[in-house]
């Protein structure tokens, strides 16, 4: 059989996710023997001149990383779906926002201003913000447009296949290699993990009972053994899709999500929501206000890596009005 | 005015691009190093829980995202004004030490010593790890492996995840090491001092 020919890439990513195909060890021994790698910025010096002059499809799959923020994103998005046959959204923010969705509760105003002015940390007197074009002595330089709203890779170009996971686990990066050198690739459409929840993985027991305060994750020593959830600290493990073996949980932590919503399930949020208020031990109006009250940051929280897979997308915007 | 452009800038975290701008005769008349990028940590952090920043910033980098998490837990530290206990803090140091080695491994390894070893005029399609590890030979190409790998399975252990940990908390660790995790940290310490 001929090398596959593959191609990484991170869009609007933090390098993690390159880090996690690193961290397969010697099986990328394994992946240097079944594929040529054409593209991939953090270990190898191919340029995207070299992308644009392949013919189209010539990459046989491409590991696509990071969400889609900026106009250099989207336009290497379409140049990547472009030349290859199997584009694969690989992590969280490609798949669904991941953290870098989180500035959409936000928009790119006010993220500049600031990120390069207002931030106590900034030196800037003049007020000076990055242009998409300014006039040097020697000419023209470019930068790419910053988006209001941070897209998933398949919200931009159609997609053949979803890794989650912030990075995604070594072990379905090893099956996804797997998978690729028999050529036995599932469906099309498909996410590349198994179909159940963080708590369907988790160690920790349920022994449903209800909830009648919340506290954060350093006001309480938990119970070792029992769920999380029911000892009052938000777990987003029900509205989960399962591949970590509950990672955060094992290492005292609650789940935050980012493996993104189980098979069927459109909106994580609106998942957790339920989950969560199904569990309220509460007997009156006022007992539920006081426990949603004391939730912190429920939509960062329930939204943490979904944001712009989420039916919300983002936070809307009064229009502006005359004062 | 010609200029030559490289885009993108390979083998670091992050995005960046390069114009050099060359006079009539070729000379190098100016050169602007350009970051494309901007994901406002700033701003999104701002209405976030200070006990879940040690969670967030960690995604500023994923190439040393220890560095991030032990520094936002100091930051949580300092907001509640509380001292770890001195477990905690040899837990967070351990966790660092280890967080170190990988990220050094990983930059001299994968990103920086294809430069010396091949060469800045080796064939830029060889001049990667891979290409390094074909001149090297495997053998020593696997000891690097598995000495990063240590690194990252001591922060596994600790940190729930290498990439990104979780076990920060105001005042301490989510997680205490038992006994036999010890004992395997000292093991891979002691091949990591050798290597
Ligand atoms: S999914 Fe996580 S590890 Fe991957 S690029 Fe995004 S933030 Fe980094
Ligand atoms: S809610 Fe969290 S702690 Fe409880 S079983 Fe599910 S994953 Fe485990
Ligand atoms: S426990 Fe939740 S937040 Fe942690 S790795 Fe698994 S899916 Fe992600």
């Amino acid at each position: 059989m001929d090398k596959l020919k593959l191609a990484l890439y991170w869009a609007g990513s933090c390098g993690g996710c390159d880090v996690a195909v690193l961290d397969i060890n010697d099986n990328i021994l394994k992946l240097a023997d079944i594929a040529d790698i054409l593209f991939w910025p953090i270990a190898l010096d191919f340029k995207y001149t070299d992308v644009e002059g392949m013919d189209d499809n010539y990459i046989d799959v491409c590991l696509f990383n990071g969400a889609i923020i900026t106009s250099e994103n989207e336009r290497i998005a379409r140049l990547l779906r472009a030349k290859s046959k199997i584009l694969i959204a690989f992590g969280s923010c490609s798949c669904f926002g991941g953290i870098p969705a989180l500035a959409n509760f936000s928009n790119s105003a006010d993220i500049m201003n600031y990120s390069y002015i207002a931030a106590p940390s900034n030196d800037n007197p003049t007020g000076t913000l990055p242009q998409v074009l300014t006039k040097v002595d020697e000419g023209i330089l470019e930068l790419p447009a910053l988006y209001d709203t941070v897209r998933t890779l398949a919200q931009v170009v159609p997609v053949e296949y979803f890794l989650p996971g912030c990075p995604p686990p070594v072990s379905l990066i090893i099956d996804l290699v797997d998978k690729l050198a028999k050529n036995e690739l599932p469906a099309i459409g498909s996410t590349l993990t198994p179909e159940k929840t963080v708590c369907d993985e988790c160690p920790l027991k349920k022994e449903n009972k209800c909830i009648s305060k919340i506290f954060r994750p350093h006001e309480l020593i938990p119970e070792p053994e029992r769920c999380l959830l029911e000892q009052g600290i938000i777990c987003c493990g029900p509205a989960t899709r399962s591949g970590c073996g509950a990672a955060c949980i094992k290492a005292g932590m609650p789940c935050r999500g980012c493996f993104g919503p189980p098979e069927g399930i459109t909106d994580q949020g609106a998942k957790l929501v339920s989950s969560i208020a199904s569990i309220y031990d509460a007997e009156n109006e006022d007992e539920i206000t006081r426990m949603v009250n004391e939730i912190v940051d429920p939509a960062g929280t329930f939204y943490r890596f979904a944001m712009a897979d989420s039916i919300l997308r983002r936070k809307r915007f009064q229009e502006k009005t005359h004062e | 005015m010609n200029k030559i452009t490289i885009d993108p800038i390979t083998r670091l975290e992050g995005h960046g691009k390069i114009e050099i701008f060359l006079t009539q005769d070729g000379d190098v008349a100016n050169a602007y190093l350009q970051v494309p990028e901007l994901r406002g940590f700033e701003k999104f952090c701002q209405g976030r829980p200070v006990e879940e920043m040690p969670r967030i910033t960690t995604r500023i980098c994923g190439v040393c995202p220890g560095a991030h998490h032990i520094a936002s837990t100091k930051a949580t530290d300092a907001v509640y004004q509380v001292e770890p206990t001195p477990t905690a803090k040899k837990i967070r140091d351990l966790f660092y030490c280890a967080h170190m080695i990988h990220s050094h491994a990983a930059h001299f390894y994968v990103l920086a010593a294809p430069d010396f070893v091949l060469g800045p005029t080796s064939n830029p399609k060889e001049r990667n790890i891979l290409g390094l590890i074909a001149k090297l030979g495997t053998e020593i190409g696997l000891e690097v492996i598995k000495h990063r790998a240590f690194a990252q399975e001591i922060q596994a252990v600790i940190g729930g995840k290498a990439t990104h940990p979780v076990c920060g908390l105001p005042g301490g660790m989510s997680k205490a090491i038992i006994e036999e995790e010890r004992k395997d940290f000292e093991e891979k310490a002691k091949s990591l001092v050798d290597f």
